[in-house]
Protein backbone atom coordinates (compact mmCIF):
# COMPACT_ATOMS: atom_id res chain seq x y z
CA UNK A 1 0.00 0.00 0.00
CA UNK A 2 1.38 3.45 -0.85
CA UNK A 3 1.93 6.01 1.88
CA UNK A 4 -0.95 8.13 0.58
CA UNK A 5 -3.34 5.20 0.39
CA UNK A 6 -2.49 4.13 3.93
CA UNK A 7 -3.11 7.66 5.19
CA UNK A 8 -6.45 7.81 3.34
CA UNK A 9 -7.63 4.57 4.89
CA UNK A 10 -6.53 5.56 8.37
CA UNK A 11 -8.09 9.04 8.08
CA UNK A 12 -11.39 7.58 6.79
CA UNK A 13 -11.48 5.24 9.77
CA UNK A 14 -10.73 8.06 12.23
CA UNK A 15 -13.42 10.29 10.75
CA UNK A 16 -16.12 7.61 10.73
CA UNK A 17 -16.34 5.81 14.09
CA UNK A 18 -19.14 3.57 12.72
CA UNK A 19 -16.54 1.79 10.57
CA UNK A 20 -14.75 -1.04 12.25
CA UNK A 21 -11.95 -1.98 9.85
CA UNK A 22 -8.37 -1.64 11.08
CA UNK A 23 -6.69 -3.99 8.62
CA UNK A 24 -4.02 -1.38 7.85
CA UNK A 25 -2.69 -1.67 11.44
CA UNK A 26 -0.92 -4.48 13.27
CA UNK A 27 -2.30 -5.70 16.58
CA UNK A 28 -0.93 -7.82 19.38
CA UNK A 29 -2.70 -10.28 21.64
CA UNK A 30 -2.56 -7.75 24.48
CA UNK A 31 -3.80 -4.87 22.32
CA UNK A 32 -5.63 -5.80 19.11
CA UNK A 33 -5.42 -3.47 16.09
CA UNK A 34 -8.96 -2.13 16.62
CA UNK A 35 -8.09 -1.01 20.16
CA UNK A 36 -4.91 0.71 18.93
CA UNK A 37 -6.71 2.49 16.08
CA UNK A 38 -9.48 3.34 18.56
CA UNK A 39 -7.10 5.64 20.45
CA UNK A 40 -6.82 7.86 17.37
CA UNK A 41 -10.58 7.66 16.71
CA UNK A 42 -11.31 8.77 20.25
CA UNK A 43 -8.65 11.50 20.23
CA UNK A 44 -10.03 13.04 17.02
CA UNK A 45 -13.47 13.50 18.50
CA UNK A 46 -12.27 14.45 22.01
CA UNK A 47 -9.95 17.12 20.64
CA UNK A 48 -12.74 18.68 18.55
CA UNK A 49 -15.16 18.64 21.49
CA UNK A 50 -12.54 20.30 23.70
CA UNK A 51 -11.66 22.96 21.12
CA UNK A 52 -15.30 23.82 20.42
CA UNK A 53 -16.23 23.77 24.12
CA UNK A 54 -13.47 26.33 24.70
CA UNK A 55 -14.85 28.61 21.98
CA UNK A 56 -18.57 27.96 22.67
CA UNK A 57 -18.81 27.39 26.44
CA UNK A 58 -22.34 28.76 26.77
CA UNK A 59 -23.63 26.72 23.86
CA UNK A 60 -22.19 23.64 25.58
CA UNK A 61 -23.78 24.56 28.93
CA UNK A 62 -27.09 25.29 27.25
CA UNK A 63 -27.23 22.05 25.26
CA UNK A 64 -25.63 19.87 27.95
CA UNK A 65 -22.57 17.69 27.43
CA UNK A 66 -24.25 14.85 25.57
CA UNK A 67 -26.16 16.98 23.06
CA UNK A 68 -23.10 19.16 22.54
CA UNK A 69 -20.95 16.12 21.75
CA UNK A 70 -23.61 14.83 19.34
CA UNK A 71 -23.66 18.27 17.70
CA UNK A 72 -19.86 18.22 17.35
CA UNK A 73 -20.07 14.79 15.67
CA UNK A 74 -22.63 16.04 13.14
CA UNK A 75 -20.69 19.25 12.59
CA UNK A 76 -17.33 17.51 12.08
CA UNK A 77 -18.94 15.20 9.56
CA UNK A 78 -20.32 18.16 7.60
CA UNK A 79 -17.36 20.53 8.19
CA UNK A 80 -14.09 18.65 8.77
CA UNK A 81 -11.14 20.92 9.51
CA UNK A 82 -9.34 22.37 6.50
CA UNK A 83 -7.17 24.70 8.58
CA UNK A 84 -3.77 24.15 10.16
CA UNK A 85 -5.19 25.41 13.44
CA UNK A 86 -8.04 24.32 15.73
CA UNK A 87 -8.63 28.05 16.24
CA UNK A 88 -10.66 28.02 13.01
CA UNK A 89 -12.65 24.85 13.71
CA UNK A 90 -15.78 26.65 14.88
CA UNK A 91 -15.97 29.15 12.02
CA UNK A 92 -18.87 27.40 10.28
CA UNK A 93 -20.74 26.33 13.43
CA UNK A 94 -23.10 29.36 13.64
CA UNK A 95 -24.18 28.87 10.02
CA UNK A 96 -24.42 25.10 10.52
CA UNK A 97 -26.84 25.67 13.42
CA UNK A 98 -28.93 28.22 11.54
CA UNK A 99 -30.56 25.60 9.38
CA UNK A 100 -31.31 23.08 12.12
CA UNK A 101 -34.83 24.09 13.15
CA UNK A 102 -37.34 26.89 13.60
CA UNK A 103 -38.21 26.52 17.26
CA UNK A 104 -37.06 29.21 19.72
CA UNK A 105 -34.57 26.72 21.23
CA UNK A 106 -33.07 26.07 17.76
CA UNK A 107 -32.74 29.78 17.07
CA UNK A 108 -31.21 30.27 20.49
CA UNK A 109 -28.51 27.65 19.80
CA UNK A 110 -27.67 29.38 16.51
CA UNK A 111 -27.57 32.84 18.14
CA UNK A 112 -25.47 31.68 21.10
CA UNK A 113 -22.98 30.23 18.63
CA UNK A 114 -22.98 33.43 16.57
CA UNK A 115 -22.43 35.60 19.66
CA UNK A 116 -19.66 33.39 21.09
CA UNK A 117 -17.93 33.20 17.71
CA UNK A 118 -18.02 37.01 17.44
CA UNK A 119 -16.30 37.16 20.86
CA UNK A 120 -13.66 34.65 19.67
CA UNK A 121 -13.07 36.76 16.58
CA UNK A 122 -12.70 39.90 18.71
CA UNK A 123 -10.22 38.15 21.01
CA UNK A 124 -7.44 37.74 18.42
CA UNK A 125 -8.44 39.97 15.50
CA UNK A 126 -5.65 42.20 14.09
CA UNK A 127 -4.22 44.89 16.37
CA UNK A 128 -5.06 48.49 15.49
CA UNK A 129 -4.55 51.84 17.16
CA UNK A 130 -7.86 53.51 18.01
CA UNK A 131 -8.49 57.04 16.78
CA UNK A 132 -8.20 59.60 19.58
CA UNK A 133 -10.99 62.08 20.19
CA UNK A 134 -8.59 65.01 19.71
CA UNK A 135 -8.09 63.95 16.08
CA UNK A 136 -11.76 64.71 15.39
CA UNK A 137 -11.43 68.19 16.89
CA UNK A 138 -8.77 69.00 14.28
CA UNK A 139 -11.09 68.31 11.33
CA UNK A 140 -12.33 71.48 9.58
CA UNK A 141 -16.15 71.93 9.59
CA UNK A 142 -16.32 71.92 5.77
CA UNK A 143 -14.61 68.51 5.65
CA UNK A 144 -17.16 66.75 7.83
CA UNK A 145 -19.81 65.82 5.22
CA UNK A 146 -17.28 63.84 3.16
CA UNK A 147 -15.48 62.32 6.11
CA UNK A 148 -15.18 58.51 6.00
CA UNK A 149 -14.40 56.27 8.95
CA UNK A 150 -12.44 53.04 9.26
CA UNK A 151 -13.72 50.82 12.03
CA UNK A 152 -11.66 48.22 13.90
CA UNK A 153 -11.43 44.77 12.25
CA UNK A 154 -12.68 43.01 15.40
CA UNK A 155 -16.08 44.69 15.10
CA UNK A 156 -19.10 42.48 14.40
CA UNK A 157 -22.79 43.43 14.27
CA UNK A 158 -25.45 40.90 15.26
CA UNK A 159 -29.23 41.09 15.39
CA UNK A 160 -30.53 38.52 17.83
CA UNK A 161 -34.14 37.39 18.14
CA UNK A 162 -33.66 35.44 21.36
CA UNK A 163 -32.30 36.13 24.85
CA UNK A 164 -28.94 34.54 23.89
CA UNK A 165 -26.91 37.33 25.50
CA UNK A 166 -28.84 37.07 28.80
CA UNK A 167 -28.06 33.35 28.82
CA UNK A 168 -24.38 34.07 28.02
CA UNK A 169 -24.27 36.57 30.91
CA UNK A 170 -25.92 34.13 33.32
CA UNK A 171 -23.29 31.49 32.56
CA UNK A 172 -20.45 34.01 32.80
CA UNK A 173 -21.59 35.02 36.30
CA UNK A 174 -22.26 31.46 37.42
CA UNK A 175 -26.04 31.82 37.63
CA UNK A 176 -28.72 29.35 36.53
CA UNK A 177 -29.44 29.72 32.81
CA UNK A 178 -32.81 31.34 32.06
CA UNK A 179 -35.27 29.68 29.69
CA UNK A 180 -35.02 30.43 25.96
CA UNK A 181 -37.15 33.39 25.01
CA UNK A 182 -38.09 35.04 21.75
CA UNK A 183 -37.34 38.77 21.43
CA UNK A 184 -40.04 40.16 19.20
CA UNK A 185 -38.35 42.89 17.18
CA UNK A 186 -34.79 41.59 17.21
CA UNK A 187 -32.10 43.30 19.26
CA UNK A 188 -28.95 44.71 17.65
CA UNK A 189 -25.60 44.04 19.32
CA UNK A 190 -22.11 45.13 18.52
CA UNK A 191 -19.04 43.09 19.53
CA UNK A 192 -15.53 44.58 19.42
CA UNK A 193 -12.24 44.67 21.33
CA UNK A 194 -11.00 47.35 23.70
CA UNK A 195 -7.73 47.19 25.67
CA UNK A 196 -7.30 43.51 24.69
CA UNK A 197 -10.77 42.59 26.01
CA UNK A 198 -13.70 41.46 23.87
CA UNK A 199 -16.61 43.84 24.54
CA UNK A 200 -20.29 43.88 23.59
CA UNK A 201 -23.12 46.37 23.80
CA UNK A 202 -26.80 46.55 22.82
CA UNK A 203 -27.67 49.25 20.29
CA UNK A 204 -31.07 50.81 19.71
CA UNK A 205 -32.61 50.82 16.24
CA UNK A 206 -31.37 54.32 15.39
CA UNK A 207 -27.76 53.78 16.48
CA UNK A 208 -27.47 50.47 14.61
CA UNK A 209 -28.89 52.14 11.48
CA UNK A 210 -26.17 54.79 11.79
CA UNK A 211 -23.43 52.22 12.44
CA UNK A 212 -24.64 50.09 9.52
CA UNK A 213 -24.26 53.00 7.11
CA UNK A 214 -20.71 53.68 8.33
CA UNK A 215 -19.79 49.98 8.11
CA UNK A 216 -21.10 49.97 4.57
CA UNK A 217 -18.77 52.82 3.66
CA UNK A 218 -21.02 55.88 3.93
CA UNK A 219 -19.52 59.25 4.82
CA UNK A 220 -20.51 61.28 7.87
CA UNK A 221 -22.95 63.11 5.57
CA UNK A 222 -24.42 59.76 4.46
CA UNK A 223 -24.83 58.72 8.07
CA UNK A 224 -26.66 62.00 8.79
CA UNK A 225 -29.03 61.30 5.87
CA UNK A 226 -29.79 57.87 7.33
CA UNK A 227 -30.52 59.50 10.68
CA UNK A 228 -32.74 62.12 9.01
CA UNK A 229 -35.07 59.32 7.92
CA UNK A 230 -35.61 58.46 11.60
CA UNK A 231 -35.26 61.75 13.50
CA UNK A 232 -36.48 65.37 13.19
CA UNK A 233 -33.93 67.31 11.08
CA UNK A 234 -32.90 69.55 13.95
CA UNK A 235 -31.98 66.52 16.11
CA UNK A 236 -29.70 64.91 13.50
CA UNK A 237 -26.37 66.78 13.96
CA UNK A 238 -26.35 66.38 17.74
CA UNK A 239 -27.28 62.68 17.58
CA UNK A 240 -24.66 61.98 14.89
CA UNK A 241 -22.00 63.68 17.02
CA UNK A 242 -23.10 61.70 20.09
CA UNK A 243 -22.81 58.37 18.31
CA UNK A 244 -19.44 59.22 16.87
CA UNK A 245 -18.10 60.29 20.26
CA UNK A 246 -19.37 57.05 21.79
CA UNK A 247 -17.74 54.95 19.07
CA UNK A 248 -14.46 56.81 19.36
CA UNK A 249 -14.47 56.52 23.17
CA UNK A 250 -15.06 52.75 22.81
CA UNK A 251 -12.13 52.41 20.42
CA UNK A 252 -14.32 51.30 17.50
CA UNK A 253 -12.96 53.93 15.11
CA UNK A 254 -9.37 53.63 13.90
CA UNK A 255 -9.23 56.30 11.19
CA UNK A 256 -11.15 59.25 9.79
CA UNK A 257 -10.34 60.83 6.45
CA UNK B 1 22.66 25.44 15.83
CA UNK B 2 23.68 25.34 19.49
CA UNK B 3 22.02 28.27 21.19
CA UNK B 4 23.61 29.41 24.44
CA UNK B 5 20.48 31.47 25.20
CA UNK B 6 18.37 28.33 25.54
CA UNK B 7 20.74 26.14 27.54
CA UNK B 8 19.57 24.58 30.78
CA UNK B 9 16.03 23.76 31.86
CA UNK B 10 12.75 24.97 30.39
CA UNK B 11 9.00 24.57 30.52
CA UNK B 12 6.21 24.55 27.99
CA UNK B 13 4.54 28.00 28.12
CA UNK B 14 0.84 27.63 29.00
CA UNK B 15 -1.64 30.52 29.50
CA UNK B 16 -2.47 29.64 33.18
CA UNK B 17 1.16 30.47 34.02
CA UNK B 18 1.47 33.80 32.16
CA UNK B 19 0.89 35.88 35.27
CA UNK B 20 3.30 33.97 37.53
CA UNK B 21 5.99 34.07 34.82
CA UNK B 22 5.58 37.82 34.36
CA UNK B 23 5.48 38.50 38.10
CA UNK B 24 8.73 36.50 38.43
CA UNK B 25 11.56 35.99 39.05
CA UNK B 26 11.00 32.37 38.08
CA UNK B 27 13.72 29.74 38.04
CA UNK B 28 13.33 28.63 34.44
CA UNK B 29 15.99 29.18 31.77
CA UNK B 30 13.75 29.24 28.69
CA UNK B 31 10.21 28.52 27.55
CA UNK B 32 8.80 26.51 24.67
CA UNK B 33 5.71 27.89 22.92
CA UNK B 34 3.19 25.90 20.91
CA UNK B 35 3.68 27.69 17.59
CA UNK B 36 0.06 27.45 16.43
CA UNK B 37 -1.26 29.21 19.57
CA UNK B 38 0.42 32.41 18.37
CA UNK B 39 -0.29 32.18 14.65
CA UNK B 40 -3.17 34.61 15.15
CA UNK B 41 -3.68 38.13 13.86
CA UNK B 42 -3.37 40.01 17.17
CA UNK B 43 -4.95 40.52 20.58
CA UNK B 44 -4.00 39.10 23.94
CA UNK B 45 -2.06 35.98 22.85
CA UNK B 46 0.57 37.98 20.95
CA UNK B 47 0.52 40.79 23.50
CA UNK B 48 1.31 38.32 26.30
CA UNK B 49 3.93 36.58 24.17
CA UNK B 50 5.76 39.85 23.50
CA UNK B 51 5.92 40.57 27.24
CA UNK B 52 7.13 37.08 28.06
CA UNK B 53 9.71 37.32 25.28
CA UNK B 54 11.21 40.34 27.03
CA UNK B 55 12.02 38.17 30.06
CA UNK B 56 12.64 34.63 28.77
CA UNK B 57 14.35 33.08 25.75
CA UNK B 58 11.84 31.11 23.66
CA UNK B 59 11.85 28.09 21.38
CA UNK B 60 9.01 27.23 18.97
CA UNK B 61 7.31 23.82 18.88
CA UNK B 62 4.73 23.16 16.16
CA UNK B 63 2.08 20.51 15.67
CA UNK B 64 0.88 21.25 12.13
CA UNK B 65 3.89 20.78 9.84
CA UNK B 66 2.73 17.26 8.82
CA UNK B 67 6.24 16.43 7.67
CA UNK B 68 5.12 12.89 6.79
CA UNK B 69 1.89 14.00 5.11
CA UNK B 70 1.27 13.27 1.43
CA UNK B 71 -0.58 16.52 0.74
CA UNK B 72 1.78 19.28 -0.47
CA UNK B 73 3.58 21.21 2.29
CA UNK B 74 1.44 24.12 3.49
CA UNK B 75 3.53 27.15 2.58
CA UNK B 76 0.91 29.55 3.89
CA UNK B 77 1.41 27.92 7.29
CA UNK B 78 5.20 28.01 6.87
CA UNK B 79 5.10 31.71 5.97
CA UNK B 80 3.29 32.37 9.23
CA UNK B 81 5.77 30.25 11.17
CA UNK B 82 8.61 32.21 9.62
CA UNK B 83 6.95 35.53 10.49
CA UNK B 84 6.42 34.42 14.10
CA UNK B 85 10.06 33.33 14.28
CA UNK B 86 11.08 36.79 13.10
CA UNK B 87 8.97 38.27 15.91
CA UNK B 88 10.18 36.08 18.80
CA UNK B 89 13.69 35.05 17.69
CA UNK B 90 13.43 31.44 18.88
CA UNK B 91 16.48 29.39 19.85
CA UNK B 92 15.17 26.77 17.42
CA UNK B 93 12.00 25.50 15.74
CA UNK B 94 10.68 21.95 16.08
CA UNK B 95 7.79 19.72 15.01
CA UNK B 96 6.95 16.00 15.05
CA UNK B 97 7.68 12.93 12.96
CA UNK B 98 4.09 12.28 11.89
CA UNK B 99 1.36 13.18 9.43
CA UNK B 100 -1.64 15.25 10.53
CA UNK B 101 -4.14 14.87 7.71
CA UNK B 102 -4.75 13.90 4.10
CA UNK B 103 -6.74 15.20 1.11
CA UNK B 104 -7.02 18.62 2.70
CA UNK B 105 -8.65 17.41 5.93
CA UNK B 106 -6.70 18.05 9.13
CA UNK B 107 -7.15 15.44 11.88
CA UNK B 108 -5.25 17.67 14.34
CA UNK B 109 -3.39 14.65 15.70
CA UNK B 110 0.14 13.30 15.41
CA UNK B 111 -0.59 10.28 13.20
CA UNK B 112 2.04 7.53 12.97
CA UNK B 113 4.05 6.87 9.82
CA UNK B 114 4.97 3.46 8.45
CA UNK B 115 8.75 3.13 8.69
CA UNK B 116 9.47 2.34 5.04
CA UNK B 117 12.08 3.47 2.55
CA UNK B 118 9.31 5.36 0.70
CA UNK B 119 8.30 7.26 3.85
CA UNK B 120 11.94 7.96 4.72
CA UNK B 121 12.72 9.52 1.33
CA UNK B 122 9.45 11.46 1.46
CA UNK B 123 10.19 12.88 4.93
CA UNK B 124 13.84 13.64 4.13
CA UNK B 125 12.86 15.61 1.01
CA UNK B 126 10.22 17.58 2.89
CA UNK B 127 12.53 18.45 5.79
CA UNK B 128 14.99 19.80 3.23
CA UNK B 129 12.23 21.96 1.70
CA UNK B 130 11.19 23.28 5.11
CA UNK B 131 14.77 24.02 6.17
CA UNK B 132 15.39 25.83 2.87
CA UNK B 133 12.24 27.88 3.29
CA UNK B 134 12.84 28.79 6.93
CA UNK B 135 16.54 29.34 6.29
CA UNK B 136 17.48 27.28 9.34
CA UNK B 137 17.85 23.74 10.58
CA UNK B 138 14.77 22.34 12.34
CA UNK B 139 14.37 19.68 15.02
CA UNK B 140 12.09 16.68 14.53
CA UNK B 141 10.60 14.93 17.56
CA UNK B 142 10.23 11.16 17.92
CA UNK B 143 6.50 10.37 18.32
CA UNK B 144 4.39 8.45 20.80
CA UNK B 145 2.48 5.89 18.76
CA UNK B 146 -0.14 3.23 19.31
CA UNK B 147 -0.24 1.64 15.88
CA UNK B 148 2.40 -0.22 13.86
CA UNK B 149 2.11 -1.27 10.23
CA UNK B 150 2.85 -4.45 8.29
CA UNK B 151 4.47 -2.19 5.66
CA UNK B 152 7.26 -1.08 8.01
CA UNK B 153 10.68 -2.43 7.09
CA UNK B 154 12.70 -0.23 9.47
CA UNK B 155 12.49 0.24 13.22
CA UNK B 156 11.46 3.69 14.42
CA UNK B 157 14.97 4.11 15.79
CA UNK B 158 16.67 3.31 12.48
CA UNK B 159 14.18 5.52 10.63
CA UNK B 160 14.96 8.51 12.85
CA UNK B 161 18.72 8.00 12.68
CA UNK B 162 18.60 7.82 8.87
CA UNK B 163 16.19 10.76 8.65
CA UNK B 164 18.37 13.03 10.77
CA UNK B 165 21.54 12.15 8.88
CA UNK B 166 20.06 12.36 5.37
CA UNK B 167 17.97 15.49 5.99
CA UNK B 168 20.66 17.08 8.18
CA UNK B 169 18.16 18.07 10.85
CA UNK B 170 18.31 18.02 14.64
CA UNK B 171 16.39 15.65 16.91
CA UNK B 172 14.07 16.69 19.70
CA UNK B 173 14.26 13.60 21.91
CA UNK B 174 11.03 13.06 23.81
CA UNK B 175 12.03 10.59 26.51
CA UNK B 176 8.42 9.95 27.48
CA UNK B 177 7.58 9.15 23.86
CA UNK B 178 10.42 6.62 23.73
CA UNK B 179 9.07 5.07 26.93
CA UNK B 180 5.45 5.02 25.68
CA UNK B 181 6.23 3.68 22.20
CA UNK B 182 8.66 1.08 23.60
CA UNK B 183 5.88 -0.21 25.83
CA UNK B 184 3.24 -0.13 23.09
CA UNK B 185 5.42 -1.82 20.45
CA UNK B 186 7.63 -3.99 22.61
CA UNK B 187 11.08 -2.55 21.88
CA UNK B 188 13.89 -1.82 24.33
CA UNK B 189 13.96 1.94 25.11
CA UNK B 190 17.62 1.79 26.26
CA UNK B 191 18.81 0.31 22.99
CA UNK B 192 16.75 2.98 21.21
CA UNK B 193 18.67 5.74 23.03
CA UNK B 194 22.00 3.99 22.41
CA UNK B 195 21.44 4.14 18.65
CA UNK B 196 20.74 7.87 18.40
CA UNK B 197 23.50 10.19 17.15
CA UNK B 198 24.50 12.33 20.17
CA UNK B 199 25.48 15.36 18.09
CA UNK B 200 21.95 15.70 16.69
CA UNK B 201 20.08 15.66 20.02
CA UNK B 202 19.36 19.37 20.60
CA UNK B 203 16.44 19.29 23.02
CA UNK B 204 14.78 16.85 25.40
CA UNK B 205 11.10 16.62 26.36
CA UNK B 206 9.91 15.06 29.61
CA UNK B 207 6.21 14.44 30.22
CA UNK B 208 3.64 12.24 31.88
CA UNK B 209 1.38 9.65 30.25
CA UNK B 210 -1.64 7.55 31.17
CA UNK B 211 -2.42 3.85 31.10
CA UNK B 212 -5.32 2.74 28.88
CA UNK B 213 -5.74 -1.02 29.00
CA UNK B 214 -2.57 -2.65 27.72
CA UNK B 215 -1.37 0.60 26.12
CA UNK B 216 0.31 3.76 27.36
CA UNK B 217 -1.07 7.02 25.97
CA UNK B 218 0.90 10.27 25.74
CA UNK B 219 -1.61 12.49 27.54
CA UNK B 220 0.70 15.10 29.17
CA UNK B 221 -1.69 15.18 32.12
CA UNK B 222 0.45 13.73 34.90
CA UNK B 223 3.88 14.07 36.51
CA UNK B 224 6.87 12.40 34.84
CA UNK B 225 6.96 8.74 35.98
CA UNK B 226 9.92 6.92 37.56
CA UNK B 227 10.60 4.87 34.43
CA UNK B 228 10.93 8.06 32.37
CA UNK B 229 13.24 9.67 34.96
CA UNK B 230 15.45 6.60 34.81
CA UNK B 231 15.51 6.72 31.01
CA UNK B 232 16.28 10.46 31.20
CA UNK B 233 19.32 9.70 33.36
CA UNK B 234 20.52 7.33 30.67
CA UNK B 235 19.93 10.00 28.01
CA UNK B 236 21.93 12.57 30.02
CA UNK B 237 24.76 10.07 30.51
CA UNK B 238 24.88 9.52 26.77
CA UNK B 239 24.02 12.95 25.31
CA UNK B 240 25.14 15.30 28.08
CA UNK B 241 23.21 18.24 29.52
CA UNK B 242 21.02 18.84 26.47
CA UNK B 243 18.39 21.61 27.04
CA UNK B 244 15.52 19.76 28.70
CA UNK B 245 11.96 20.70 29.64
CA UNK B 246 8.69 19.39 31.01
CA UNK B 247 5.55 19.40 28.89
CA UNK B 248 2.19 19.60 30.61
CA UNK B 249 -1.01 20.15 28.61
CA UNK B 250 -3.84 18.88 30.76
CA UNK B 251 -4.69 19.00 34.45
CA UNK B 252 -2.12 21.81 34.57
CA UNK B 253 -0.80 22.37 38.13
CA UNK B 254 0.46 25.67 39.58
CA UNK B 255 3.80 26.82 38.19
CA UNK B 256 5.64 25.97 41.46
CA UNK B 257 4.68 22.31 41.07
CA UNK B 258 6.22 22.16 37.60
CA UNK B 259 9.29 24.08 38.78
CA UNK B 260 9.78 21.49 41.54
CA UNK B 261 9.53 18.75 38.91
CA UNK B 262 12.04 20.63 36.79
CA UNK B 263 14.41 20.72 39.77
CA UNK B 264 14.45 16.95 39.66
CA UNK B 265 15.73 17.14 36.06
CA UNK B 266 18.44 19.53 37.30
CA UNK B 267 19.40 17.02 40.01
CA UNK B 268 19.63 14.18 37.48
CA UNK B 269 22.15 16.23 35.50
CA UNK B 270 24.00 17.46 38.62
CA UNK B 271 24.30 13.93 40.04
CA UNK B 272 25.68 12.55 36.79
CA UNK B 273 28.13 15.43 36.44
CA UNK B 274 29.26 14.77 40.01
CA UNK B 275 29.72 11.07 39.24
CA UNK B 276 31.91 11.91 36.29
CA UNK B 277 33.95 14.41 38.36
CA UNK B 278 34.51 11.82 41.10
Amino acid sequence: MSLAELQRRFAARVRDPSRSEAEFALGTSAAPAAERVGIYVHAYRARAVEALATDFPTLQSWLGGERFTALVDDYLHAHPSHSFTLRDLGAALPAFLRGRGRRTADRLAHELAAFEWALCHAFDAPDVTPLEAVALAAIAPEDWPDLHFTLQPALRRLTLTTNAVAIWQARASGEALPAARHVRAGQAWVVWRQDLRPMYRALDAIEIAALDTVCEGASFGGMCSALAARLPDEAVPLRAAEYLQRWVAGGLVVAAG
Amino acid sequence: MKNPQCAGFGLGLRPPHYEALLDGPVSVDWLEIITENYLVAGGRPLHSLDRIRERYPLVMHGVSLSIGGTDPLDFDYLRRVKALAARVGPGWISDHLCWTGVDGVNLHDLMPLPYTEEALQHVVARIAQVQDFLGRQILIENPSSYVAYAESTLSERDFIVAMAEEADCGILLDVNNVYVSAHNHGFDPRRYLDALPAARIRQIHLAGHSVQGALLVDTHDAPVCEGVWSLYAQAVARFGAVPAMIERDDDIPPLETLLAELDRARRVVADLTLDIAV
